[in-house]
């Protein structure tokens, strides 16, 4: 089970940085998995645009590790969150204008894509499927978003977090190439 | 999923002699490990980047006869510093900044495959606009799927390229 009823949610802006599954940044996530005795949920959307897209193979070519995290046992993939329910569709909307805000952009231009893990979040707590949430992504308009905009809903602070994936495991950050620095 | 093919006709992407230090990404490579350790010596590009001692010579030469760098001691062996570089390239609508960020960028397509993957797709040019949302990612002003849908990228590309290219802005 999860630890104290935390659910962990993990974008692909993360699942990206981590690359390949031989990677020590793949296998770091892995580890941390293990380590928290969790199984990290991934959207849709998230699972499509790391699995689905046709520049995948030039650069995985061993393919997406994402397949087989989910066949390790340790990512799944979660339902869309549920528009019909108005509280995650109006958070949604508010992570659109927040996102469009941050970003100096209109809101045309945040989609779905960008707020369906605030949803998922608040789907989560509201459902009472966890006591806490976990978003890791490196976007930080929507780590924001998701900081400032769940708690409206009667939670506490210290049931939303929101890490970037090398607060979520420092051996995320490692692997970069170093002789600059 | 809109996958463009680089344009090798955009402002980086054509020729011109400073471009030399942009379309060698050794070259470019060792100007930045100048750039990042002022007062180096030739030996020491060589042991650290492992570069044959003979292209070091002779790519040294060239960016001090470029003016990129230039020898900051009086005395042997002898010490490079690098100058900055800001460099302002219009062509019709596009505007491109050429920095030592930048030639950095180039020169982790060495050793960083997804930097060499973006490159081969995208030209130097989408390198330099990717550079950009870079700059702004780190700042905390853009998604990944920001970038992806106002460069018709996928969001996975973008994010690759993000992730490879954000200790370039970092440093």
């Amino acid at each position: 089970m999860e630890r104290d009823g935390e659910i962990v949610f993990i974008d692909s802006s993360v699942l990206i940085s981590c690359g390949r599954r031989d990677s020590t940044r793949f296998q770091a996530l892995a580890r941390e998995a293990r380590q928290r005795d969790a199984v990290f949920r991934i959207s849709p959307q998230v699972y499509a645009e790391v699995t689905g897209d046709p520049a995948l193979d030039a650069y995985f070519p061993d393919q997406s590790p994402v397949d087989e995290a989910v066949r390790e046992g340790w990512m799944k993939v979660t339902e869309s969150p549920a528009y019909s329910d108005s509280d995650v569709s109006t958070v949604m909307d508010r992570a659109r204008n927040f996102i469009a805000n941050s970003s100096d952009r209109s809101e045309d231009i945040v989609e779905k894509a960008d707020t369906e893990i605030v949803g998922l979040a608040l789907e989560t707590l509201l459902d009472g499927a966890g006591d806490r949430v976990l978003v890791v992504t490196n976007d930080i308009p929507l780590g924001e978003a998701a900081e400032s905009l769940l708690p409206n809903y009667g939670f506490d602070d210290e049931q939303i977090t929101w890490l970037t994936g090398s607060e979520l495991a420092a051996e995320l950050a490692e692997d970069f190439v170093p002789e600059f620095d | 999923m809109a996958t463009r093919e680089a344009n090798w006709d955009t402002p980086l992407d054509t020729g011109g002699e400073v471009f030399a230090l942009l379309g060698n990404p050794r070259k470019a490579w060792i100007y930045t490990y100048i750039d990042h350790h002022p007062a180096t010596t030739i030996q020491a590009i060589v042991e650290t980047l492992d570069l044959p001692q003979r292209t070091v010579y002779e790519y040294v030469d060239d960016l001090e006869a470029a003016g990129f760098i230039e020898q900051s001691n009086d005395g042997r062996p002898a010490e490079y510093t690098a100058h900055g570089i800001d460099l302002q390239l219009v062509a019709g609508d596009a505007e491109r900044r050429i920095t030592p960020e930048l030639v950095e960028a180039i020169a982790r397509r060495i050793r960083d495959d997804d930097v060499d993957t973006y490159i081969d797709r995208h030209g130097l040019d989408g390198l330099a606009v990717a550079l950009d949302y870079v700059r702004e990612y780190v700042g905390g002003s853009v998604t990944h799927r920001i970038m992806a849908r106002e460069q018709e990228l996928s969001p996975l590309e973008a994010g690759v390229i993000l992730d490879a290219l954000r200790p370039v802005v970092e440093d």
